[in-house]
């Protein structure tokens, strides 16, 4: 038997929102024992009493996973930049639960890629392995600026040790818009920059859904000049005087450029837009001295043409999309569904009264205990390959499954 | 097609080009500044809903401890700020120390057990403000509270009460970045002066509540109304003091079931405040049937013996017409079952509705507490420990301990001299002279004297 439930709090008391939000998930799921504990919160909250206060309900037993979020969702809550707490539990006597947890992210992504790749490789597994990553999307903050761990070359370290993935998603976690520095749960450990992958294998299987939100809206431009994440030229001019020139007064965008968006198409260029041939690309930073837009990620070289591109949630087509996908999962038993959400899809954030997040909870109804959690990075397959993604919504759902396969 | 065409084909695709982009960065800067603006729009809404609850906390009187816990959550949880400290002054003159605060990891909140920091006389005054964002001007005190509290942009400003600072709210972000986190600025501090202030009335409201515990209504709102703390400064002033209690109240007591005294004594007891507040008198004490009533303190009266023997002639007149009244309704024989009555909810009894002496919600209930439960005799110590216990925490400790051994009287009026003046020490009424059938109790005596 494998059960899930999910419970949520909003107790600033870091201890009380702990105990509450897993005194909640044991209730949801039913559970008298859990296996597994997924445990994420704003960084409001106390890593250390949070930690206990779930402990104090759940036991030293059941493995403990998670993280800073900006905000939790579940079937009946969604809140965020608030004392929000999102605790999912999980116990079955069908699914195997593996965690490894690779630190020193910051230092060198790849190289901790590669690392934790090589831990989850040497591991044998009951059957196929369904991966979520977990990794410290902030590397420095506060007042001296902002400086992401990246989760392309992670991923490309991964990919090195495991050569091809699995089915997996994931997402690079933050506690807050503000990007103020975070920590992570791994068993009892708390700590920072790590990267950590859960894998469920045996009698589960893992769908995921991935939910763009973003179309091109301005004419193309060539990169002529990178520099790792660094973008230094476009149309071989400092690219930072390019997007000055389209946006106007610096003061606007420069010292939180995570709102400007730019997107690759890597389909027909003059084709009609296609959603899934696009991958959205935040501006992480500006390097002034330089000139250059600082990316999230390192997926931009020299040749590569750009777009302006328009956040825009188009929430008919998130409600239409997971309802396809509900249904065409009729017949299977999905026990668990996990959001992840990019922050900057938020209501508050992208300047919309609605919430993504909100038609994912209408349209996975009251049938599977759902947790959302909003993060810095998104992380699913597109086209195939395992990518690092901005400005999107992941929906992951795990089904229990025979070891025949259904 | 001809070279001309092609060129013109060309100057076509770039003006349409620059169009596009054009519309582009106009919609990306009408998108980022919308989400600025719903953003901060969603915090000002949300700021209104703090204010909203604090007000709602101002008017049930949320005990001042709760009150600044409660609002460092709510700025916490939607004003977007990461960290927050309440201050509350020290002994010593500006110097303030944190007292609570969210926001903070066990191990930095852990030092501040030893801190205490060091303000400009303005925030004492009511009128120092610290608006911190990244334009601010470094100065000693700004870079210590950054220090201190790692915390690089804030705001701090006094809340205050009856003139003096109650504490210091602190509150402020670890980042500044435009647009979805603008630097903090008056809009920012206009938004915590009105969470200061909220906070100041809930104070004021707090205290006159306080003040009605042993004060009469318009006595206590006189004083918070005026700010003269000087009336319940130490002080020596001649008082006349009124004592009355209804002769054979005990053998009634003894003979009637607790329902039918206790009707009785309602009955009494509204009347007698009636008379209390009509003459101007201060209620020092009820046990039972016994009341003890001074005059010219704290509020001066001209001619306080004078007032004092109108208002007990007056208070004869009206129990003599009462106990007519009374003996034909309830002083009945009635059965005898020997056991306690259960007796209403407090909140239920009819006792408050009608009352009409001194003393707030929960003094009234102190007082009475023994009454309710059927207990028939009251005695002032048992009183005087009920109401000390009710109480807040902060006025609790070894303030009453030298209290111990005076007579009865000398504890109760004590206890209401040391809440009302936050006194150390005091005496017992001197001069109280003798007992007249039924209301008759004139004398004068020395207001106690706080001095050692």
């Amino acid at each position: 038997m494998t059960r899930a439930g999910v419970g949520y709090s909003e107790d600033p008391d870091s201890t009380l929102a702990g105990s509450e939000a897993a005194r909640a998930a044991l209730e949801d799921g039913r559970i008298d024992r859990a296996d597994l504990v997924l445990l994420f919160s704003t960084e409001k909250h106390d890593p250390v009493r949070l930690r206990d206060g779930v402990r104090s309900v759940v036991g030293s037993r059941p493995r403990l996973l998670g993280g800073y979020s900006m905000g939790i969702a579940t079937r009946d809550h969604l809140g965020y930049d608030g004392f929000q707490v999102g605790v999912a539990a999980l116990s079955s006597d069908s699914v195997r639960i593996d965690a490894f947890i690779q630190e020193g992210i910051l230092d060198n992504e790849y190289a901790a890629g590669i690392a934790l790749g090589d831990q989850i490789a040497r591991r044998t597994f009951e059957g196929a392995m369904n991966i979520l990553l977990m990794y410290d999307a902030v590397k420095r903050s506060a007042a001296e600026g902002l400086a992401l761990n990246l989760a392309t070359p992670l991923l490309a370290g991964m990919t090195a040790s495991l050569g091809t993935w699995p089915a997996a998603a994931g997402l690079g976690m933050f506690g807050s818009m503000a990007f103020n520095p975070t920590f992570q749960w791994f068993e009892d450990r708390i700590t920072q920059h790590s990267a950590m992958a859960l894998v469920l294998s045996g009698g589960v299987r893992m769908d995921t859904l991935v939910l763009h939100g973003c179309r091109p809206s301005g004419a193309y431009h060539t990169i002529t000049k990178v520099d790792g994440n660094a973008v230094l030229e476009i149309d071989g001019r400092p690219a930072r005087d390019v997007i000055a020139d389209l946006l106007g007064d610096p003061s606007g965008w420069e010292d939180y450029p995570l709102l400007v968006t730019l997107g690759v198409n890597r389909g027909d260029k003059f084709g009609a837009y296609r959603e899934e041939d696009y991958a959205t690309r935040l501006v992480m930073a500006v390097d002034k001295a330089r000139g250059a837009l600082v990316m999230f990620e390192t997926a931009l070289t020299t040749g590569t043409e750009l777009q302006l591109m328009r956040r825009s949630v188009d929430f008919a087509y998130v409600t239409r999309r997971v309802a396809d996908a509900r249904r065409s999962v009729a017949g299977r038993r999905p026990f668990f569904a996990l959001y992840i959400d990019c922050g900057a899809r938020a209501g508050a954030y992208c300047g919309m009264e609605q919430e993504d997040a909100a038609e994912v909870q209408r349209a996975i109804g009251d049938s599977i205990p759902l947790l959302g959690v909003y993060s810095g990075v998104e992380i699913a397959k597109v086209g195939g390959e395992l990518q690092a993604l901005n400005f999107t919504g992941v929906l992951l759902r795990a089904e229990r499954v025979t070891r025949q396969g259904e | 097609m001809s070279d001309t065409d092609l060129e013109q084909v060309r100057r076509e695709l770039d003006y349409y080009k620059r169009r596009v982009d054009e519309v582009a960065a106009e919609n990306m800067r009408l998108d980022i500044a919308g989400s600025a603006l719903h953003h901060q729009l969603t915090q000002k809404r949300q700021g209104f809903a703090l204010l909203a609850a604090l007000h709602r906390s101002g008017a049930v009187h949320v005990p001042l401890p709760d009150l600044f816990q409660a609002t460092l959550r709510e700025i916490g949880a939607t004003l977007g700020m990461d960290r927050s400290v309440v201050l509350v002054p020290t002994a010593f003159p500006d110097q303030y120390q944190p007292h609570w605060w969210l926001g903070f990891r066990d191990e930095a909140a852990a030092r501040f057990g030893g801190l205490s920091l060091q303000f400009p006389s303005e925030f004492a005054a009511g009128t120092g403000r610290l608006v911190v964002n990244k334009d601010a001007a470094p100065t000693p005190l700004v870079d210590q509270l950054r220090a201190s509290f790692d915390l690089p942009y804030f705001i701090c400003l006094p809340v205050m009460a009856h003139g003096t600072p109650v504490a210091l709210l602190l509150s402020g972000r670890l980042k500044e970045a435009r647009p979805l986190f603008p630097p903090l600025d008056q809009g920012d501090l206009d938004t915590f002066e009105a969470i200061a202030g909220l906070i100041s009335a809930s104070v004021e409201l707090e205290r006159v509540e306080r003040l009605r515990s042993f004060l009469p209504p318009q006595l206590a709102e006189v004083i918070v109304a005026s700010g003269k703390e000087a009336l319940l400064e130490h002080h020596r002033r001649e008082i006349a003091t009124v004592f009355c209690d209804l002769r054979g109240f005990t053998a009634f007591s003894e003979t009637y079931e607790p329902e039918v005294v206790m009707g009785v004594l309602q009955e009494f007891h509204a009347a007698m405040g009636e008379l209390i507040a009509h003459f101007q008198g201060t209620l020092e004490h009820i046990a039972g049937d016994g009341l003890m009533v001074f005059f010219n303190d704290p509020l001066p009266i001209e001619e306080p013996a004078q007032q004092a023997v109108r208002m007990a002639v007056a208070m004869r007149e009206r129990v003599r017409a009462l106990a007519r009244t009374l003996v034909q309704a309830r002083l009945r024989p009635g059965l005898r079952r020997g056991h306690l009555p259960r007796l209403r909810d407090p909140g239920q009894d009819r006792l408050r509705g009608r009352i009409s002496l001194r003393g707030d919600r929960i003094g009234r209930q102190s007082r009475l507490a023994p009454l309710r439960r059927g207990a028939q005799r009251s005695d002032p110590c048992d009183l005087a420990r009920a109401h000390r216990d009710r109480r807040p925490r902060e006025r609790r400790g070894g303030r009453h301990a030298h209290v111990e051994g005076l007579p009865p009287a000398g504890r109760c009026l004590q206890r209401a001299w040391t809440e009302g003046r936050r006194l150390g020490r005091g005496e017992p009424a001197r001069g109280i002279v003798r007992q007249v059938d039924p209301v008759e109790s004139v004398g004068r005596a020395i207001a106690p004297n706080a001095a050692d």
